[in-house]
């Protein structure tokens, strides 16, 4: 195989000023011929031949630079799409890892939104069962409802969190969402297998009761949690 | 009658508190992740708007690219901002809910719960806090 030297922008540029400086000498110099010609009525055969023959150089030296050029401006393109496309997928392979990068992060934070979801369930849950103590107890504590220093609005950071996860389905489809290995939770199911079991404090973790589905009212603990908790059924 | 002791009282406050503590940190998380998230999408921008402008010819050039990008749109896409506001909206809330005199326990929360309004923002639109 052999090797062809790649020529740079510069030199094909220093080339084709080279080739037009020559063709403007051919050029004039074809003029010069053909002028001749023109007035050679009084030139001897040889003569008149000899300027053909030299036309005839002139012209086939004029077709090489005129072809030489062509391929130089090609050649000038080529280059030249060769540097933006090396560009351009520099910048699609930056552009393709940074892509990347944003489907793990939105699930990562999809997921948090239901940990979190679930985490108030949690929490308002161990709440609910400690009001339902403290009532049975005769009030002789605080409500340990509230024991916690730090006051969460359970519901209104509940209701952000809801529509925060309503809005992430409307967006994408939920094949889509669990495609991406997102569980979407089923808040009802979710708060009635919550509220099934019950720890009291370190001290004894009743068994599960069994699930109750279908909505309740809120504030109303299930019936199999308060069986779960030692709290009086209704 | 069931006889609740104070001592479980006490055992069951702490597990409140390490409940809301799981809550807290969380939602502290969630704005570090979006602020993250946020800032990707910055850069990300700012990367299409560099090819758009000066890679000639980007979609002929980086055919590749641009199949990449529609097959992008069809993953999962996250209204981040919305996002962003609604748990921002959560964090407000703790915190407007903790800022009253009778509280002082409010340094036991994560950071991003006592700064301010404006300086998450700040954090979510330009990353810097």
């Amino acid at each position: 195989m052999v090797a062809t030297k790649v020529l740079t922008i510069e030199e094909i540029d220093a080339r084709a000023t080279a080739n037009n400086a020559r063709l403007e000498v051919i050029n004039a110099e074809l003029k010069t011929k053909n002028d001749a010609l023109g007035s050679a009525r009084g030139f001897q055969l040889p003569t008149v031949s000899m300027i053909h023959k030299a036309i005839d150089n002139l012209e086939y030296e004029k077709r090489e630079i005129e072809a030489g050029q062509e391929f130089l401006a090609q050649e000038r393109e080529r280059i030249q799409n060769a540097t933006t496309q090396a560009e351009a997928e520099a910048a699609a392979s930056e552009y393709n890892s940074m892509l990347d990068d944003l489907t793990p992060r939105a699930t990562t934070i999809i997921k948090s939104l239901y940990a979190v979801q679930t985490q108030l369930l949690e929490l308002e849950n161990i709440q609910e069962l400690m009001s339902e103590k403290a009532a049975v107890a005769g009030k002789l504590v605080i409500n340990p409802a509230f024991a916690g220093a730090i006051i969460i609005q359970i519901d209104q950071v509940k209701a952000n969190i809801n529509q925060v996860l309503n809005q992430i389905v409307a967006f994408n489809s939920r094949e889509l969402i669990e495609k991406a290995g997102i569980e979407i939770v089923d808040m009802h199911a979710e708060r009635a297998r919550i509220s099934s079991r019950f720890s009291f404090g370190d001290s004894a973790v009743i068994g599960r009761a069994p699930i109750e589905t279908g909505s309740k009212p809120k504030g109303v603990l299930y019936e199999s949690a308060r069986r779960a908790a030692d709290l009086p059924t209704r | 009658m069931n006889v609740v002791s104070v001592d479980a009282y006490t055992k069951t406050s702490k597990q409140i508190e390490k409940e809301k503590n799981k809550v807290f940190n969380t939602l502290a998380a969630l704005h570090d992740d979006l602020c993250e998230l946020a800032q990707l999408e910055r850069d990300l921008e700012a990367e299409r708007v560099q090819g758009v402008t000066h890679v000639r010819g980007f979609a002929h050039n980086a055919p590749e690219l641009v199949e990449h990008i529609n097959a992008a749109n069809r993953q999962l896409v996250l209204p981040t901002q919305k996002v962003w506001s609604l748990v921002d909206s959560a964090i407000a809330i703790v915190d407007a809910a903790n800022k009253s005199a009778m509280n002082g326990s409010v340094d036991q929360l994560p950071a991003v719960f006592t700064k301010s309004a404006a300086n998450r923002l700040q954090e979510f639109t330009t990353g810097q806090g």
